[in-house]
């Protein structure tokens, strides 16, 4: 197989209802013409999947991915979404997280999780350096997200790894919940926890020590410089915005009438956030 | 004479000197392969670790590999010696020099020959490369910061 500049190389399929462990080539037909990473989950989504399944049913699919530029210098590709059909909706699911989950899932040497069936037992899975195991999540089960990634961090003896996990809320199958990484970070749309909750899957912990090449180092590192440039131009009053996180962006976006308040159709007066 | 100096607390914990590190050598994203690292710890402290070229590791080698360049005042490592041996690692007492693990040799910082790429690279302006009257003033501080009340407990690493 010819390498693959960009990706990790591997896809990670994990069958949680016989507990097996697939690694994967990426699908060079798929990723050819879907280079995003949501494309290519999209893709293995609507091949694999039957219509009318229940979406927190063992039929359906979780997929974690990432795509060519996540965990590279270019600015913002720090994110990995997860896929799936969405409990809430009964469509597509798309949501998207930040922190280090989505980098450390490439280091590990995959750039897609694929999660199948539905296991008896809580589980977590633990991928580091090209290996996958599934480990008992007993002691885990209804604990919080914040109890849960201290936990795991302490089990697997790595303190650099980053954890995906669910709280209370994707155990019980709320149709709202998050799955949480890197202890703050929400991928929070579409009910993606609750689908987690339904595989009876704890927590996803993921790193490793591979490498992302690059195909042509020098063109990537003048327009990775362009991009970064153009952001500073472009942002300059980026610095007001750090110290808020997106609560930051509330007002801006009320400005630009694409705050989704009143059904999106209406804004807000004054949508200041509240300082502490 | 220029030092390398860490500013911790603009320090937001991008690790993008980190990957820029390690494309400068080896034109790859691996944070494993950098020669600065930065920990975070929570709730939410990101310390950029440097090495500070003390040169306590020349002593340490057998084969006579790491040298202190007198141009730079970099201490840097002769890949063509070093056989991996890791006495080097156990000599430092901030572990600012690692095992690469692709090449299995000794790795650490040699100050890019006086340009370091993270320091252009830093968003923030937590690195710099300032004249060493200065820097003496900013490890003045972050030693003193050894003496504050720390608000949590550490976390050692775990067994």
């Amino acid at each position: 197989m010819k390498q693959l500049f960009g990706y990790a190389g591997k896809v990670l399929r994990v069958n949680l209802t016989n507990n097996k462990i697939l690694k994967q080539p990426l699908r060079e037909d798929i990723i050819d013409k879907y280079i995003r990473c949501v494309g290519y989950a999209a893709r293995v989504l609507w091949e694999e999947l039957k219509p009318g399944i229940d979406p927190l049913g063992p039929e359906n699919k979780l997929i974690f991915a990432t795509g060519p530029l996540t965990g590279t210098l270019c600015p913002g590709s720090g994110s990995y979404k997860i896929c799936t059909k969405s409990p809430l909706t009964g469509g597509w699911a798309e949501s998207r997280s930040g922190g280090f989950f989505g980098p450390k899932l490439k280091f590990s040497g995959f750039d897609f999780i694929i999660l199948e069936g539905s296991a008896e037992k809580p589980v977590y899975l633990w991928v580091h350096d090209g290996e996958a195991e599934i480990r008992d999540a007993k002691e885990l089960w209804g604990k919080t997200v914040h109890e849960t990634t201290e936990v795991v961090l302490e089990e697997i003896g790595d303190r650099e790894a980053s954890v995906a996990c669910i709280g209370p809320a994707g155990e019980k199958l709320v149709r709202i919940a998050a799955v949480m990484n890197d202890r703050d970070n929400a991928a929070g749309r579409c009910g993606t926890g609750a689908v987690m909750g339904s595989k009876k899957i704890k927590a996803i912990v993921t790193n490793g020590i591979q490498e992302i090449s690059i195909a042509q180092p020098e063109a990537f590192d003048e327009a990775v410089t362009e991009a970064d440039e153009a952001l500073k131009r472009n942002m300059p009053n980026i610095h007001t915005i750090i110290p808020l996180g997106t609560i930051g962006l509330v007002n801006i976006y009320n400005s630009q009438g694409a705050l989704p308040t009143k059904h999106e159709i209406g804004f807000l007066g004054d949508a200041s956030p509240s300082r502490p | 004479m220029k030092t390398l100096v860490v500013i911790p607390d603009r320090c937001v914990g991008c690790m993008r000197c980190e990957l820029y590190c390690s494309f400068k050598f080896y034109k790859t994203h691996n944070p494993a392969r950098a020669r600065i690292h930065v920990i975070r710890s929570e709730p939410y402290i990101d310390a950029p670790i440097i090495c500070l070229q003390c040169g306590l590791c020349i002593s340490s080698c057998p084969n006579g590999a790491i040298s202190r360049n007198r141009k730079t005042g970099a201490i840097v490592v002769d890949e063509k010696k070093c056989t991996g041996c890791s006495l080097c690692v156990s000599s430092c007492p901030i572990g600012m020099i690692t095992i690469d693990p692709v090449t299995h040799v000794a790795i650490k910082c040699d100050l890019c020959g006086g340009d370091p790429e993270c320091v252009k690279r830093c968003p923030e302006g937590t690195l710099q490369y300032i004249d060493a009257e200065k820097a003496a003033y900013y490890r003045q501080r972050i030693f003193a910061k050894l003496f504050e009340k720390a608000p949590v407990a550490m976390k050692p690493y775990p067994k």
